[in-house]
């Protein structure tokens, strides 16, 4: 049995050890934001958070999250007013729509860390995949997300 | 209605069967009925406007733009509007997404279904008011009476209004009086995907579903002979294992223009993990044809055959030319391309007797339903298929091959089956944008080109798909035709069995890629600067009889040139190292001219910037437009930069994102995209803007350092 905190709630999983972290949350735990897009820790689409910083959930296994905090897209806000939710609202990133989460989930961990970044630093760093190409829109709604969250240095 | 019953509608939907929704629960109030108006349009008693989107949304924004022309005739606040994704339903025409056509060709249509339900809302009024018709206005969800200052809102009128006659020809707006089209719209499920609470097919669950992963023969036309499913059956999950052979259920191609499944193994278990791991672990002896092509020795015979006798596609004057001065003779090649959709391709089914209800990202419902009732033997009308948000698609969604294997599934094993893709299944068994080799023989004589003869050979989708038909991967009606004298399209068939398809743009893209370059290469050669040299080419004659039954307006062309020049700021110096290049192109009605501007320093390309001017007609929802039009840009770059699928043995090589490489955020331009104005009807925009890419970086390329690039992808 595999115990964990998952969007604030304590969560027991009695499958396979190894089994990914992204097949538990989509389907044992039902929390299907988390896309799967590649399985090989290339493209980012399953990113969560584990105790904060963004991990990949299709490269992680459901025993390494023992005891740990995991932050889906559902529980990164209740009402998508998380200020990278926010951001990405008013700047209409989405096209499909499919790496949306992802993309979200990475940025948020990126802005904790990086409240303010460069051009240069979402090059470096933000390395997700959107196939549709809302890249300009990414980068502008990260801008736009970092400029929330000094407002609102609450918002967790 | 709240966010929570929303989904709770949503999901009503998702699982009955059939049967239209007729009352919806709003909490704290009386059950409201709902009417339909026209299969697109129902009103309930409460004033909600439910407008149904006809064609399938896979991140192009059809879901939002349908609907809003809709509203527009309807006279409705967009924000009285549910929009919800129509099933497949053969009352409708055109339901399909591709060719960038769901919006040119249902434009009248959806105008026509909004000014019919407003027309029999108004004849409704015009009785219960016992008022004269024509003396009745509309206002934004509510029919009028100026004259008694009465007013009837269209959820009183739906219950009479549905009574009556859908009239044939009703009066349409006037387009200058168009409030919502034109005006930007946030796509109607921005909220759901920002939230993660979007349904994609994927992420369908129905009770006592089983999950399937197909073990597919690694050559699309192979067959399995037999397989050990020792180690598969080891791990928690495995339920069960069935084969599955096209050859019992109609063949590889299923229908013309429509693939059926490729032969393997299906895994069936209780999770996708389980599936997924016992996929892996099965041990399976295949049958492999005995045609292995290899995508190398392909392209080299391609070459070959530019000297073997070619189809005729068009003829002007005479191409062939002796030693013209400024001429040239240039060989170009294009890759294989795969389409990797962000989701992958997967189809949830539920078959119980000879009924089949699917749930499928699909970008062609009637094409699932012809090919589910044809590999169930079953009639079409006991087939409801239901249109799922897809993850991007890219033409790749446009057959049913993921489908028909998973309704054999769910009958099979007499339950819902989730079929799953992985992504290595995903691009192993693509439906490939066809490689070319092209040849272009060309002259200028006074500044305009006076003999183009351009020739192409691959190996033909049309065929491959068994569609009736020229082969020719290249159309009569093409750029330059009717702006050269002396002109000769040929084409060269060379039977493969790589598996071909339609890719954003299909051959467009390719050829876009030849025509922008050697008509860069001949400016060059005839010494004038490419901007120049393409409107001398354009010429000032605003139509030009391309064909008898295609007149073009090189106005729109010469337009868009001069727009994108102005706008990259054509023709001002720029550092060493840097350069610009343009190219343009004509595609499903729409004129789309480019300018990249480059960087290349010690080899290595930055593309820095990208400028667009585009002549779509009128734009629906501009945000959604420009995002289409970004997007295609994107593509086209990366499709420059890593686009290729390469096979040995007539086995695909690639298998996922590293070894096919998509664009991350560091390899992205600035874009300036800019719409020209126009109230002609609007056209699609999924394709256009994409090809032009390819030949602006490479003709920078050119102007940043004298290189030459006449192969894709860029290699420096
Ligand atoms: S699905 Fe995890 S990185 Fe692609
Ligand atoms: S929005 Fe479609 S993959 Fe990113």
């Amino acid at each position: 049995m595999i115990r964990f905190t998952l969007n604030d709630r304590d969560y027991e999983y009695s499958g396979d050890d190894d089994t990914p972290l992204l097949w538990v949350l989509r389907d044992s735990a039902g929390l299907t934001g988390t896309k799967y897009g590649c399985g090989t820790g290339q493209c980012r689409a399953c990113t969560v958070h584990v105790n904060g910083q963004a991990r990949r959930a299709c490269v992680t296994s459901i025993k390494s999250v023992t005891g740990q905090t995991v932050t889906t897209i559902e529980g990164l806000s209740h009402d998508a007013s998380h200020p990278v939710q926010q951001a990405w609202r008013e700047t209409n990133v989405a096209q499909c729509g499919y790496c949306q989460s992802g993309q979200i989930m990475a940025v948020a961990a990126m802005l904790e860390r990086r409240p303010a970044p460069s051009d240069e630093d979402i090059d470096r760093e933000h390395r997700n995949i959107c196939r549709c190409g809302t890249y300009p829109r990414i980068r502008k709604a990260i801008h736009r997300a970092a400029e929330l969250s000094r407002k609102e240095p609450d918002n967790e | 209605m709240s966010e929570l019953n929303r989904r709770d509608f949503v999901k009503l939907c998702a699982i009955t069967s059939m049967g239209l929704v007729i009352g919806i629960p709003v909490p704290g109030r009386a059950e409201v009925t709902e009417k339909e108006l026209h299969p697109l349009i129902r009103i309930n008693s409460g004033g909600q406007i439910i407008i149904y989107a006809q064609n399938p949304d896979m991140g192009q924004g059809v879901k939002t733009a349908l609907p809003m022309i809709i509203a527009e005739e309807l006279d409705v606040d967009w924000a009285s509007v549910k929009v919800e994704q129509a099933r497949w339903d053969p009352r409708l025409q055109n339901q399909f997404s591709g060719g960038s056509l769901s919006v040119r060709l249902n434009y009248n249509t959806m105008r026509q279904a909004g000014a019919s339900a407003r027309a029999m809302l108004l004849a409704a009024a015009a009785d219960q008011l016992n008022r004269p018709i024509q003396e009745l206005e509309t206002q934004r969800g509510y029919v009028v009476d100026p004259s008694g200052n009465r007013r009837l809102s269209y959820g009183e009128l739906a219950e009479a209004a549905g009574a009556l006659p859908v009239p044939d020809a009703p009066d349409l707006k006037n387009v200058k009086d168009f409030r919502l089209i034109g005006t930007s719209v946030a796509d109607v499920d921005l909220d759901a995907i920002n939230s993660g609470r979007q349904h994609y097919s994927l992420d369908l669950k129905l009770p006592d579903m089983l999950y399937a992963v197909v073990r597919r023969c690694p050559h699309g036309d192979g067959q399995p002979v037999s397989f050990d499913a020792s180690d598969a059956r080891t791990i928690t999950g495995v339920v069960d294992f069935h084969v599955l052979r096209n050859t019992d259920h109609g063949g590889r191609i299923i229908l013309p223009n429509c693939p059926n499944f490729v032969s393997g193994v299906a895994v069936l278990a209780t999770s996708t993990w389980a599936a997924m791991q016992g996929a892996e672990k099965l041990k399976v002896e295949w049958q492999m044809p005995d045609s292995r092509d290899d995508s190398d020795e392909l392209m080299h015979r391609f070459e070959q055959a530019l000297d073997a006798e070619a189809e005729i596609v068009r003829q002007d004057g005479d191409a062939a030319f002796g030693d013209l001065e400024n001429s040239i003779d240039l060989n170009y090649r294009l890759p294989f391309l795969a389409h990797m959709p962000m989701e992958p391709m997967n189809c949830t089914a539920h078959v119980s007797g000879n009924r089949a209800e699917v749930w499928a990202p699909t970008q062609n419902p009637p094409m699932a339903a012809e090919a589910v009732a044809k590999v169930l033997e079953i009639p079409q009308e006991n087939i409801t298929i239901n249109v799922m948000r897809a993850g991007g698609a890219f033409g790749r969604r446009y057959y049913a091959d993921f489908i028909t294997d998973t309704v054999l599934l769910s009958r099979q094993f007499g339950r819902p089956v989730k079929t799953v893709w992985s992504r290595e299944d995903d691009v192993r068994h693509g439906y490939f944008r066809p490689a070319s080799v092209q040849r272009v023989r060309a002259a200028t004589s006074a500044g305009k080109i006076s003999h183009w003869h351009q020739k192409v050979v691959s190996h033909p989708r049309q065929v491959y798909l068994e569609r009736d038909g020229s082969p020719a991967e290249i159309g009569n009606y093409e750029f330059p035709a009717g702006f050269v004298p002396n002109l000769l399209f040929d084409y060269v068939s060379v039977p493969a069995r790589v598996p071909l398809g339609q890719w954003r743009g299909t051959e467009h893209s390719s050829n876009v890629f030849v025509v922008s370059s050697a008509i860069d290469e001949l400016a060059h050669k005839a010494g004038i600067d490419p901007v120049t040299f393409w409107l001398n080419l354009v010429g000032d004659e605003q139509f030009v009889q391309v064909r008898e039954d295609f007149r073009f307006d090189a106005s729109r062309l010469g337009h868009v040139i001069k727009v994108a020049a102005k706008r990259a700021r054509w023709g001002t110096p720029l550092p060493s190292g840097k350069g610009r290049g343009i190219s343009v192109s004509y595609n499903q009605g729409i004129w789309v001219a480019e300018i990249a501007e480059v960087t290349v320093a010690d080899d290595r390309l930055k593309v820095d910037r990208i400028t667009c001017a585009i002549d779509c007609g009128l734009v629906v929802n501009p945000q959604g437009a420009v995002n289409q039009v970004e997007g295609g840009i994107v593509d086209g770059l990366a499709a420059a930069l890593y686009g290729k699928i390469t096979v040995r043995d007539g086995i695909v090589q690639e298998s996922n994102f590293h070894d096919y490489q998509f664009c991350r955020i560091d390899d992205i331009p600035d874009i300036d995209v800019h719409f020209v104005d126009s109230d002609d009807s609007p056209r699609g925009l999924g394709e256009g803007p994409l090809a032009p890419v390819a030949p602006a970086v490479t003709n920078a390329i050119f102007a940043a350092t004298g290189k030459r690039v006449r192969e894709l992808p860029i290699q420096l």
